[in-house]
């Protein structure tokens, strides 16, 4: 749109306000006017009824202004002056005052601008008058604006992605956190990372957020931390340097996204690949059985021996309930879906588990004992199937362990029950050979049966993962009569789903 | 029966005395049997103390171990035959049901002790043809 200039009124001999012109005005106060021409932004000089009286060379130029003009017709191209007009209130306090406001200018269209309006001393002009200074600060504005927005958009961005973030100083400390941080990890403005993240007192070693300032690079890592909950949870880090003007790093920002569910998702098919190569070990055991068996009945019929055909026979019927005992174990392994929760004593299951191997025990001469700390009882919730074979697993490999003792016995097996506030804790602990020395690691993480052809070898993977399945842990370590203490953690308020971070297969301890 | 020939029957200081050592009875009844059928004077012990002492009262031509016994592992019966002057001379092949990786930490294990290796390693389960042919080698490498 384009303005076109308000024609001034006219009419005989108007009076030098009405054509726009100070009256009474010093030579002083005329030469101070005269100094506004020099400003860079627009100057007016304005009577109470709104003529504009004076303007300096900008607005002149800027504006199109014509003598007598009011200031509505020139800032707004109004007719009427404005609703809400800050000369009035100027008029009153007699205080200057400042405000911001968009008017037009024929050129260049709206722009904004940081208007005062300062009351001028009686007897400048005939009536009261009021000077307006106005500076574009359109650019500015459009500074600001893109400004706002970018800061918007890092903070919608900061916000919205799937990570918690943090961004820590040069001592550690938390300066920022997102929304998904805060949920996860709680107030932590202030506190060190490392105490937020980890409950550490110290710094940890390696630091990626230590690293990101030293080089100012990227760097990432994987992490184990603690929730507010004090659940664990397994991350990807990465440490991005926030730098100044001058390319220092002064902050650095960690984000972590959790990966959790892929990391047990490994360990499964870890522990499936084992189970595998267990397998067909297994398999490859139970065929040179029966392919023995079968020779050793061929050799005896051969023979005429009746004893050695009852002997080859009898390896072939080791061979199938190998076999059996695989299959089973297999199954359990391969089994899907939560474990099926009831209300389970500690002590009634210990019992239970026992009762089943005293006869064996006694058979063998080995002393089973079962031992309570706590005394108390208390149910817990739990897959009642899943622990029995568990502990009975366990026990088995505890007898079977005291049975190679043989002269060297008595062979002593200790089921312990030790309720506490948090858990209910099983161990078993036998006073046979141990594991050989010089294969112990080795023989652990391969999970390889020692018993020959008398175990599957899957037993303790089968008992890793119905323990697993409780959110507890399975650890093993030298028991100080010479033999092997298994301990089975169970939380009295399990976390079913595998939430839980786990080491692959067992952990010593 | 040509294969009895070969072997056992044609030494003429009589059928070779073959020690088998494993813990596991079906194990050292399969063993025996193959040896027995094949010439040779099979002897079993299934626990490394006692098998300690029969090797002693025997003096076998070739002895069969299982490295993965309990109580006493088979290496450490392998390091005291060694160490006897009078058994040393004894070829040991290791018949166990370990892995091949595994049998080869084991062959790293006596290069470190600096004790003589065992004769041969025989994975389980046994090809009956592989075994006899190491005991016959055995045997050969001792004459």
């Amino acid at each position: 749109m384009f303005w076109t200039p308000v024609s001034p009124k006219k009419k005989e001999a108007p009076e030098p306000e009405e054509r726009g012109e100070i009256a009474n005005v010093s030579e002083e106060a005329r030469g101070g006017l005269s100094l506004l021409n020099l400003l860079p932004s627009y100057a007016c000089v304005v009577s109470g009824e709104r003529t504009v009286l004076w303007a300096n060379q900008a607005m002149k130029r800027d504006m199109g202004l014509v003598p007598g003009m009011r200031c509505f017709e020139v800032h707004w191209l109004r007719e009427e002056p404005c609703g809400e007009c800050p000369l009035d209130m100027v008029a009153s306090t007699g205080k200057s005052f400042c405000w911001e406001q968009s008017i037009e200018n024929p050129q260049t269209g709206k722009i904004q601008v940081l208007s005062q309006l300062i009351p001028l001393p009686w007897g400048f002009a005939r009536g009261r008058c009021f000077l307006e200074i106005s500076t574009d600060v359109t650019l500015f504005k459009r500074r600001q604006s893109q400004l706002e927005l970018s800061q918007r958009e890092y903070k919608a961005l900061f916000e919205g992605v799937p990570c918690y973030i943090s961004v820590q100083d040069r001592d550690f400390r938390i300066i920022k956190t997102n929304g998904l941080f805060q949920k996860e990890f709680g107030r932590a403005i202030g506190r060190k990372c490392y105490e937020v993240y980890k409950g550490r007192d110290k710094k940890c070693d390696p630091c990626p957020v230590e690293r990101t300032f030293v080089d100012g690079q990227i760097h990432f890592s994987e992490e184990t931390v603690r929730r507010r909950s004090g659940e664990p949870m397994e991350v990807v880090v990465y440490t991005a340097p926030i730098k100044d003007n001058w390319g220092t790093t002064y902050a650095v920002m960690e984000m972590s996204t959790e990966i959790t569910p892929v990391k047990t998702l490994q360990r499964e098919l870890a522990t499936l690949g084992q189970a595998v190569a267990i397998t067909a070990h297994s398999i490859k055991n139970i065929l040179g059985g029966l392919d023995g068996g079968a020779y050793v009945v061929r050799s005896a019929l051969r023979r005429n021996d009746p004893e050695l055909t009852e002997k080859g026979l009898s390896m072939i019927q080791e061979g199938v309930e190998m076999a059996r005992r695989l299959l089973q174990d297999i199954l359990l392994v391969s089994r899907h879906g939560r474990p099926k929760l009831e209300d389970i004593s500690p002590v009634n299951l210990a019992l239970e588990v026992i009762s089943l191997f005293q006869k064996r025990a006694g058979d063998l001469g080995i002393e089973l004992q079962l031992e309570t700390m706590g005394e108390r009882n208390l149910t817990f919730r739990g897959d009642h199937k899943g622990l029995h074979t568990a502990l009975a697993n366990l026990l088995s490999n505890a007898i079977d362990a005291c049975a190679s003792l043989g002269a060297q016995g008595p062979g002593k097996v200790f089921l312990r029950v030790h309720e506490l506030e948090e858990v209910v804790c099983f161990q078993v602990e036998d006073n046979g050979p141990g594991v050989p020395e010089e294969i112990k690691e080795k023989l652990f993480r391969e999970m390889v049966t020692t018993k020959g052809n008398a175990g599957t070898g899957l037993g303790l993977i089968v008992t890793n993962k119905i323990v697993r399945e409780h959110g507890g842990h399975l650890r093993y370590r030298s028991s100080p009569r010479g033999g092997t203490i298994f301990e089975i953690m169970i939380p009295r308020k399990p976390v079913f789903g595998e939430k839980y971070p786990e080491q692959t297969g067992l952990s010593s301890g | 029966m040509r294969l009895h020939l070969v072997t056992g029957e044609v030494d003429m200081g009589g059928a070779k005395r073959i020690m088998i050592v494993d813990d596991e009875p079906s194990m050292t009844t399969y063993l025996a049997t193959l040896l027995e059928d094949h010439g040779y004077e099979a002897h079993c012990a299934n626990d490394p103390e006692e098998a300690l002492e029969r090797i002693r009262d025997l003096r076998p031509d070739v002895i069969l171990l299982d490295l993965l016994m309990p109580k006493k592992s088979g290496v450490t019966l392998f390091q005291k035959i060694s160490r006897d002057e009078s058994l040393a001379h004894i070829p040991i092949i290791v018949v166990t049901g370990i892995h091949d990786h595994m049998i080869e930490d084991f062959r790293s294990f006596f290069s470190s002790l600096k004790l003589r290796r065992p004769f041969a390693f025989l994975e389980k389960p046994v090809v009956p043809e592989e075994l006899l042919g190491k005991v016959r080698e055995s045997l050969a490498a001792v004459n």
